[in-house]
């Protein structure tokens, strides 16, 4: 039974970690870029969705939306007004541009919404379904719904739509994307877009299943990185796949090795993966 | 004798002068200036990798962290005086960085530095576990009073890691890194032993790092692992060789005098907007100075808005 339960745990936690990554991977893919902000961009969600809760009283799954729809506008802007105009730069440039903005968002967040931790928690956050020695919660089986959903609609949208087609196209073959009339910046600032509003939407889902602060956008960003690594960047599939992964090693790994190891578990797993198998485990380069 | 160059005389001079600095100043300006050296020397060492080889490595704490944590676990364990725990600590680190190097030193671009960023974070939470090493608690080492001794140590460190790079620049070995840097596969194609150079490059990097990893702690006298494996030194070595000028023997210094520079002013008049402001600052260098300030000190470009401009259309998409 406890077995039944950590696995129940991990595929639970893996969908939202899944999740978690799939901006990052998403952007990552298609533009080449390593954003070290994602994790903040991630913590910014949950700050939406604590303080509409805070406020209003309106149901935090129902945030979702407004979550997105902020982060979009926000990744955009960020996008095409300063990581597009270092597009060419070598990639440690990048890196360190991304890096700035972490730094940036983090301290305004610290200073106008203190370090404490913080959670959301609806009226049903105890309740749950327990049958035989297993318990899960409503709001862990609700987060992996909507978690699942979101991957299954980005895909949807990268496959079925025109923009989603400029998009993949892109992250193909760049100048084959340009002779085809692609206009390859908006393209790379509506992906940013996506990806931050992806982050959004995990960081509303991350308010209501853990407590959060403003600082814990770091550690979310190298958990991204995990998960794209063990997933590959080949689709969002992958990103699951990644996330899911992640979730049974952590929760194994904390049960039988103890929870101080949790993190150098998967950041060893990482260093092992990439040493094996720089592509990742499903690695294909690009979103096909 | 091509030793009495103008440029050789003023070096000698500010030598001297930062030889002589610690007898007429304030204990803030002798902290002030060890900090200073101290970043100056680990990000020399990170330009060796990063500048000279092109390899960006985002987890380069790790053998400052070592370096630490050997000192202050010698020190403190096993009584050893300070000289010869420093010494480990420049070892232990280079063998360190010999070992992950056969492995991460495959991989290129991102991959490397987030397989190096992932050996630093893992470290760390190992580090944190070991009880040798005090744990999540961390270590106090025996006070040392001295601290004007602190400022002739890592002045050194400085002088030694920058006369290595100004050597290595003019070696075989610095001829090969370039080579690296500018395409690994037509390096190989010549015959460069590209792993070998490779892993040298990394192994002298985290000796230099230690080595000033290991005065830090016995300079503050407390470690934990937070501190010592803090992602942002990582991150403030990159950026000083960025905004000084990568791949130049100047460059990481210059870098650690404006940054140092700026974040003491930045931390003194507005405390707690620092960091942010340290954010926007690192923005604004990757943006418009992305070859750093050596250009304007050996006068090859003017400080101007025309040159801002320049960059920003060879970078932009």
């Amino acid at each position: 039974m406890l077995h039944l339960q950590i696995l129940l745990n991990g595929i639970l936690l893996g969908g939202l970690y899944g999740l978690t990554a799939l901006g990052f991977s998403l952007v990552w893919g298609i533009t080449n870029i390593i954003n070290l902000a994602h994790g903040v961009f991630i913590v910014l969600g949950a700050y939406i969705t604590y303080w509409i809760f805070e406020l209003t009283g309106i149901d935090p799954f129902l945030t979702i939306p407004v979550s997105m729809l902020i982060l979009f506008l926000l990744g955009y802007v960020v996008q095409s007004s300063i990581i597009n105009l270092i597009i060419r730069a070598p990639i440690f440039m990048t890196l360190l541009l991304t890096f700035g903005i972490e730094i940036a968002l983090t301290n305004i967040i610290l200073l106008t919404w203190s370090a404490d931790y913080r959670m959301v928690t609806p009226w049903y956050s105890g309740s749950g379904i327990s049958t035989e020695g297993i318990a899960i919660p409503y709001i862990r089986i609700l987060t992996f719904l909507i978690a699942i959903s979101l991957t299954v609609l980005l895909h949807l949208f990268l496959t079925k739509t025109k923009t989603g087609n400029a998009i993949r196209a892109t992250g193909m073959d760049i100048i084959a994307a340009k002779l085809n009339g692609v206009n390859v910046s908006r393209i790379y600032s509506i992906t940013f877009g996506i990806g931050s509003a992806l982050a959004g939407s995990a960081g509303s889902l991350i308010s209501v299943t853990h407590s959060f602060s403003p600082t814990i956008g770091g550690s979310l960003t190298l958990k991204s990185f995990v998960i794209c690594v063990l997933g590959g960047l080949g689709s969002a599939g992958g990103a699951l796949a990644g996330g899911v992964a992640l979730g049974l090693v952590e929760s194994f790994g904390s049960v039988y090795l103890g929870s101080g190891f949790k993190d150098a578990i998967s950041f060893a797993m990482l260093v092992f993966v990439l040493v094996i198998s720089p592509r990742g485990i499903l690695g294909k380069e690009f979103y096909r | 004798m091509k030793v009495f160059k103008s440029g050789n005389i003023s070096l000698l001079f500010i030598i001297i002068l930062l030889l002589l600095f610690p007898l007429g100043v304030s204990s803030y300006w002798i902290r002030f200036f060890t900090g200073l050296f101290m970043f100056a020397t680990i990000s020399q060492a990170w330009n060796i990798i990063g500048g000279y080889a092109g390899y960006a490595s985002f987890g380069n704490v790790v053998f400052f962290g070592l370096g630490a944590y050997v000192t202050a676990a010698f020190m403190n364990n096993y009584q050893l005086s300070f000289p010869v725990s420093l010494i480990f600590a420049g070892i232990i680190p280079m063998l360190f960085a010999a070992c992950v190097g056969l492995a991460v030193l495959r991989l290129r671009g991102h991959y490397f530095a987030i397989a190096t960023l992932g050996v630093a974070e893992a470290t760390r939470e190992i580090i944190s576990n070991i009880e040798f090493f005090g744990g999540g608690l961390g270590i106090s080492l025996p006070i040392a009073r001295n601290f004007i001794a602190f400022y002739y140590i890592m002045f050194s460190l400085m002088l030694i890691s920058t006369i290595s790079v100004y050597i290595i620049f003019r070696s075989r070995l610095g001829y090969a890194l370039v080579a690296i840097r500018e395409s690994e596969d037509a390096a190989e194609v010549l015959g460069i032993n590209s792993t070998k150079y490779k892993i040298i490059a990394f192994a002298l990097s985290a000796l230099f790092t230690g080595l000033a990893g290991g005065v830090y702690a016995f300079w503050i006298t407390y470690i934990d692992p937070p501190s010592v494996f803090d992602v942002s030194i990582t991150v403030k070595m990159v950026i000083m060789t960025v905004l000084g000028g990568a791949g130049t023997i100047y460059g990481p210094i210059a870098g650690a005098i404006i940054l140092q520079g700026i974040s003491e002013i930045l931390w003194r008049e507005f405390l707690y907007v620092h960091s942010a402001f340290l954010g926007f600052f690192i923005i604004l260098i990757v943006i418009l100075l992305p070859r750093g300030f050596m250009t304007f000190i050996r006068g090859e470009r003017i400080f101007s808005l025309s040159y801002f401009l320049e960059n920003i259309r060879e970078h932009r998409a």
